[in-house]
């Protein structure tokens, strides 16, 4: 192959190719131009892969390079129904700092100082909280550089954290009596007592004071359960308590410990302390002025750094206390709690915008990428059922009564029997003066009683009746609104169900005459009976008028007991009236398989059934509702109905004929409150509007004993001597335009008052007949015409 | 049919401009709006213009003109004489090329070394790759760019001048191995990817040559236990190899090069963030203006922009193969193959490299990735491929370099016979034989 090129035949120039390297050139040239074609190509193709179809590893380094702010929507008005504002927010500025920033200041306490003067808050508080944070961090800083070799000590520092705070959660609901100082700080510290958090105040839930046991009534519903708001929000709740106290989030410590032991990160230092409340405009003017850029005064403070404004919108309360329950609160986060700010969360709360903007490697915004920029949805605004001025008038009438009864607390609910509209809702709570728990027995491991108890119990003594209310402490607009929580005995007021099923079914004549043995019968199961009003015979009508509860019992007999069970569950209880407000009950009615004669005897007036106030409305306006809805029960609402809307109608309970019929009867027991209680406040020419309605009285139940505790002997189940008296009531008679119920808790004795006063009658009873006066008139209702008194 | 070279040029400048308005994108710095100046100023043409990447460019297109004007064919002769005292070849040397070829090997390893001369080299980024200029401290240039373009004409020379040794092993090959292997091994201390890429080409040269296939596969362990040394002996290059075979092993540190070039890729989702939106060239892709410009291209200019990229890089090689196919001189078409080689296979390392599909190594993307010396260099070479196509025709039909000088634009001097009709590379046979087009006015 090798060609030796013979001198003689080359060209002069050497630059002729020869054959042999003509062919490999030929190729080579080819190989260069084909290889790096293909290269060419393969790039291509691997940036289309790249572009269209990135891995998933890919996709997270992606995203990171844009930041989204959220921006926060208006909360929407709450309003009542005439338009009245009850509560609106604003949006306000707080300071937040950095504390890992703000400890580079050269002085760090005429820094301090100044953003303190600054922002109106107090010096000492805030340089205390700013030189907590620092030191901490400081400390965190420490375990992180030691890492791995302080992460055990820092896993039991956040498991004693954990375990703590739970603790001292438990103490709180009650579940747990809190430990002795002594004893408990071994229970709870972890073995190694010098890990650096167990000086911190927050680990010491044994210093807190210990709750009193509550009192659970007998027909209470448990505590609230998943589905109570309040507990719902709690983790959020804890959490923002935590970041607003400086410390670091539980659910963040529990995620933490959640993970491997190797797994747990070290601790990160805290970058997020808020100071003090929302800041007035010239309070944030002057922080404006401390964290600018440029150019000072010589000797002025330098620029601050590591300050923030943060925008949070503050929720403002413009109506009174007596509303306050029934607005409700909203909570961190700004998330309704209660009330109607719970009930209406998904109107109020609007949508949050959101700004996407694109960052630099250090974090620094450089643009807003293109659609990035969403605008919050406002809220809507709401409009209640509830009118401002109807529950001003119920307040105050509800209030003065409660007062004036020495009365542990009071009720009230108005509704529009017509559209269902809740008017009024009312809910008062009072301390009574010299008032004293309830002395339950305790009782040892074995559930023997360490004393018998027979002394502790004393016939005399006024107990406290309502059960503890935690969130009433934290504020007024978190407490249990009792009208939908909260169940009683209905007692008389629950008579004419039962009066007008047995008069539809023709099982007793207006006509017919009940023999009511003078006032004082044994029942056929042996309990003893007594009338207030003891007459020997009594017609069907006047069984209801003069609410005989031995007329009641005996006309019940004729009903069959599953008659009875249906009407119980026709007029709605049993079940929730949806109204929408947290934590509503369905109350307690015995289920058919367990129900006895005896059952029938104690539900033919009112007993061994617990109802809510808005039931008992709500089954009323049965009788209320006028023409063809006469007899209907009406869907219950909570916002204002629309003019164009049809009246609901849920089911007939009655023929409307009965449900006059009842409606006429009840008008007899109202004019025996009128005359018997309030001759004194008729007004000249008489009641404006006629009324119809029924009054109740019934003991209060114990309620279960907390733990590790019983009932002292002798006593029955009930506070003796002790009621709740409640009057439902509707006006005007011929067009009813309210319902309410009247509900007095526990009216006190007092000197000269005699037993009958405490009674629905006379205590719930002038509240209803003055409510309804004054909202009538307020509505405008023209007054009804005079009618002959019967007899 | 345009001329091949007037394709090369028009790629050559194509690409310049991208990469004129790629590194002036990468370059660009986002200002913090405030509230005195609200707007923040979008960098202005006028700023581009004369920005000094753009004079850069405006020096490489000039680079580029005056390689093509050189007369190549009369340089080409004139070193085809040297070292052999006179036209004749070979007589009385028994060894043609092989002093020259040592000579300028050792001169290029010098001139590499000055990169260790305190006060002449510049250390950057823990490489001595960089000679500064004196006077103007802010420039600075390569000496392994130079290295790579006059190897290419050294080994081409060798090539030719030694053309009848080439197929036999120690007369031919081996003395042009030793050379290959003294440059590259020397430039593959600092710099392996521009070491390899000599190389290669060298390789590719001496096989286009003449030299023996199997000769080169019989060698072939040297080289490539020389490589394997090379890497396992540098503990940033073994990372490099393991940041390749799987960069989220380590994100934040040794893959954090490869895995920010793939996102910027991956940004452009299809058709790019467009022009000046790229978001990884703020800080967070590391050398986007040079090496990794065509992250940055991709990220702005999607898919479309890759493909242009790739088309143009692809069209130049494609013209530069037909240059090198229809020239008849030795020398120069070894000039024009290490030439379009380099330029091409630079490019596709440097695109595996940016995809990911190579362990990441310092090589430029010639004519994008911003450099002054890099496209100057560059344009001037593929300029001398344009000068050798601009010369072609009349040399291979007239077949003799001693007619009076022609260029192709002057046309009206030259007698028919050399004009279109040669032009459009029909075979002429003879003065009769005329255009119909070109002859008329004077045929009358």
């Amino acid at each position: 192959m090798t060609t030796f090129p013979a001198p003689t035949l080359t060209p002069p120039s050497s630059s002729q190719p020869s054959r042999a390297s003509d062919k490999n050139f030929g190729w080579v040239t080819i190989a260069v131009a084909v290889g790096i074609t293909l290269m060419l190509l393969a790039t291509l193709g691997r940036v289309i892969q790249l572009q269209v179809a990135p891995s998933p590893q890919l996709q997270d380094e992606m995203s990171p390079r844009v930041t989204s702010r959220e921006d926060l929507p208006l909360r929407g008005d709450i309003l009542d129904r005439r338009g009245r504002l009850l509560a609106s927010t604003k949006f306000s500025r707080r300071v937040v700092i950095d504390p890992t920033v703000f400890k580079q200041h050269e002085t760090l306490d005429a820094a301090i100082v100044a953003l303190a003067q600054a922002a109106g808050q107090p010096e000492g508080e805030v340089t205390t909280r700013i030189k907590a944070a620092i030191a901490e961090n400081d400390r965190r800083e420490t375990i992180a550089k030691a890492w791995p070799a302080t992460r055990d000590a820092w896993i039991a520092e956040l498991k004693q954290k954990q375990e703590s705070r739970e603790h001292a959660e438990a103490v709180a609901r009650g579940e747990v009596v809190p430990a002795l100082p002594g004893a408990g700080a071994a229970e709870i510290d972890p073995p190694d007592s010098k890990a650096p958090a167990a000086n911190k105040p927050e680990s010491k839930p044994e210093s807190k004071p210990a709750p009193e046991p509550i009192n659970k009534d007998n027909f209470a519903v448990p505590p609230l359960g998943k589905d109570d708001p309040f507990s719902m929000t709690k983790i959020e709740y804890a959490d923002e308590k935590a970041i607003l106290a400086g410390e670091t989030p539980p659910s963040e410590i529990a995620a933490e410990l959640a993970k491997k032991p190797e797994e747990v990160s070290p601790p990160k230092p805290l970058r997020y302390l808020p100071i003090g409340d929302v800041l007035s405009d010239s309070q944030e003017e002057s922080v404006r002025a401390l964290t600018a850029r440029g150019k000072r005064p010589e000797g002025a403070m330098k620029q601050l750094v590591g300050v923030m404004l943060e925008r949070i919108p503050v929720r403002e309360f413009v109506a009174g206390d007596e509303i306050a329950g029934v607005v409700g609160k909203v909570g961190f986060g700004h998330v309704g709690l209660m009330g109607a700010e719970y009930r209406m969360e998904k109107d109020l709360k609007g949508q949050s915008g959101k700004v996407a903007y694109v960052r630099d490697r250090s974090g620094r915004p450089l643009w807003i990428e293109q659609g990035a920029i969403v605008e919050p949805r406002n809220g809507q605004n709401v409009r209640l059922s509830i009118d401002l001025e109807l529950q001003r008038i119920a307040y105050e009438e509800v209030q003065k009564q409660v007062e004036t009864m020495n009365a542990a607390g009071g009720r009230l609910v108005m509704v529009n029997p017509q559209t269902g509209e809740i008017l009024a809702l009312v809910d008062i709570v009072r301390d009574v003066p010299g008032a004293i728990p309830f002395p339950w027995s305790p009782v040892d491991e074995k559930g023997k009683a360490i004393n018998d108890g027979r002394d502790l119990f004393k016939p005399g003594v006024r107990y406290q009746v309502l059960s503890g209310d935690e969130r009433r402490k934290l504020h007024p607009a978190l407490a249990r609104n009792r009208n939908v929580e909260d169940v009683y005995e209905p007692g008389s007021t629950f008579k004419p169900f039962v009066w007008s099923v047995i008069t539809e079914l023709g099982l007793a004549k207006m006509n017919e005459t009940f023999d009511t043995e003078g006032g004082r019968w044994f029942a056929p199961d042996g309990r003893y009976l007594e009338d207030v009003t003891k007459r020997d015979t009594m017609l069907w009508p006047m069984v209801l008028v003069n609410s005989s509860n031995i007329g009641m019992v005996k006309a019940g007999q004729r009903l069959s007991h599953e008659q009875m069970h249906r009407l119980v569950e026709r007029f709605g209880f049993g079940s929730k009236t949806n109204l929408g407000l947290p934590g509503e009950t369905a109350g307690i009615v015995t289920p058919l398989s367990r129900w006895k004669g005896y059952t029938q005897i104690s539900v033919s007036y009112g007993h061994e059934i617990a109802v809510t106030p808005v039931q008992m409305v709500r089954a009323y306006s049965a009788f209320a509702r006028t023409g063809e809805l006469a007899g209907t029960l009406p869907t219950l609402r909570f916002t204002s109905a629309e003019t164009d809307e049809a009246p609901p109608v849920t089911y007939r309970v009655l023929p409307t004929g009965v449900a006059r019929t009842t409606r006429e009867t009840l008008v007899g027991v109202a004019q025996v409150i009128e005359d018997r209680w309030m001759k004194k406040e008729t007004p000249e020419g008489g009641w404006r509007y006629t009324m119809f309605g029924k009054s109740g009285t019934a003991k209060i139940p114990l309620g279960a004993a907390p733990a590790n505790h019983r009932a002292p002997r002798g006593v029955k189940g009930y506070y003796e001597n002790q009621f709740i008296s409640s009057f439902i009531a509707g006006a005007p008679v011929e067009n009813p335009q309210i319902v309410l119920i009247a509900i007095i808790d526990d009216p006190g004795t007092a000197e000269g008052r005699a037993r009958a006063e405490r009674y629905g009658s006379a205590a719930a009873g002038p509240v209803a007949r003055r409510v309804l006066e004054r909202s009538l008139t307020y509505l405008g209702v023209p007054a009804s015409p005079r009618r002959e008194k019967p007899e | 049919m345009p001329r091949p070279a007037h394709v090369i040029a028009l790629c050559v400048i194509g690409l310049l401009m991208l990469g004129v308005v790629m590194v002036s994108s990468a370059d660009m710095a986002v200002k913090t709006v405030t509230v005195e100046s609200p707007v923040a100023a979008a960098p202005s043409i006028a700023a581009i213009l004369t920005s000094r990447t753009m004079v850069y460019a405006g020096m490489a297109i000039a680079a580029l003109v005056f390689a093509a004007c050189l007369p190549i064919r009369q340089l080409a002769a004139f070193a085809e004489g040297v070292g052999s005292g006179g036209a004749v070849a070979n007589d009385g040397n028994p060894r043609p090329g092989l002093l020259g070829l040592a000579l300028g090997s050792i001169v290029i390893v010098g001139f590499c070394a000055l990169v260790y001369v305190p006060g002449v080299g510049r250390e950057v980024n823990g490489s001595h790759r960089w000679l500064n200029i004196p006077g103007a401290d802010s420039l600075g240039f390569q000496p392994s760019e130079i290295a790579k373009w006059s190897f290419i004409a050294i080994v081409a020379w060798y090539c030719t001048r030694r053309a009848s040794m080439l197929p036999r092993f120690w007369l031919g090959l081996v003395p042009a191995l030793v050379a290959v292997g003294f440059v590259a091994g020397f430039i593959v201390l600092e710099d392996l990817g521009t070491g390899a890429l000599i190389a290669l080409v060298a390789t590719l040269m001496l096989i286009a040559a003449g030299c023996k296939f199997w000769h080169f596969l019989a060698m072939s362990p040297a080289p490539i236990a020389g490589l394997v040394t090379a890497i396992a002996t540098s503990d940033y290059r073994m990372a490099r190899i393991m940041a390749f075979r799987d960069p989220y092993a380590d994100p934040e540190g040794i893959g954090y090069h490869a895995i920010q070039s793939l996102t910027a890729i991956a940004n452009g989702g299809g058709f790019g963030r467009g022009l000046g939106f790229g978001i990884q060239k703020l800080g967070y892709l590391p050398e986007d203006r040079t090496d990794f410009v065509f992250a940055v291209l991709c990220e702005e200019l999607g898919i479309p922009g890759a493909a242009m990229v790739v088309t143009l890089f692809a069209i130049l090689v494609w013209a530069g193969f037909m240059v090198m196919r229809r020239e008849q001189n030795q020398l120069l078409r070894l000039m024009a193959l290490g030439i379009v080689s380099t330029v091409g296979l630079q490019a596709c390392i440097n695109l595996f490299v940016v995809t990911a599909m190579a362990p990441t190594k310092g090589i430029a993307l010639p004519l994008i990735s911003g450099g002054g010396t890099g496209w100057i260099l560059t344009a001037f070479s593929l300029g001398l491929v344009v000068a050798i196509e601009r010369t072609q025709q009349v040399a291979s039909f007239v077949g003799v370099s001693s007619l009076p000088k022609l260029s192709g634009d002057v046309m009206v001097e030259v007698k028919p016979v050399t004009s279109e009709a040669a032009r459009d590379d029909v075979p002429a046979t003879g003065a009769g034989q005329q255009s119909p087009s070109t002859g008329s006015p004077q045929m009358a």
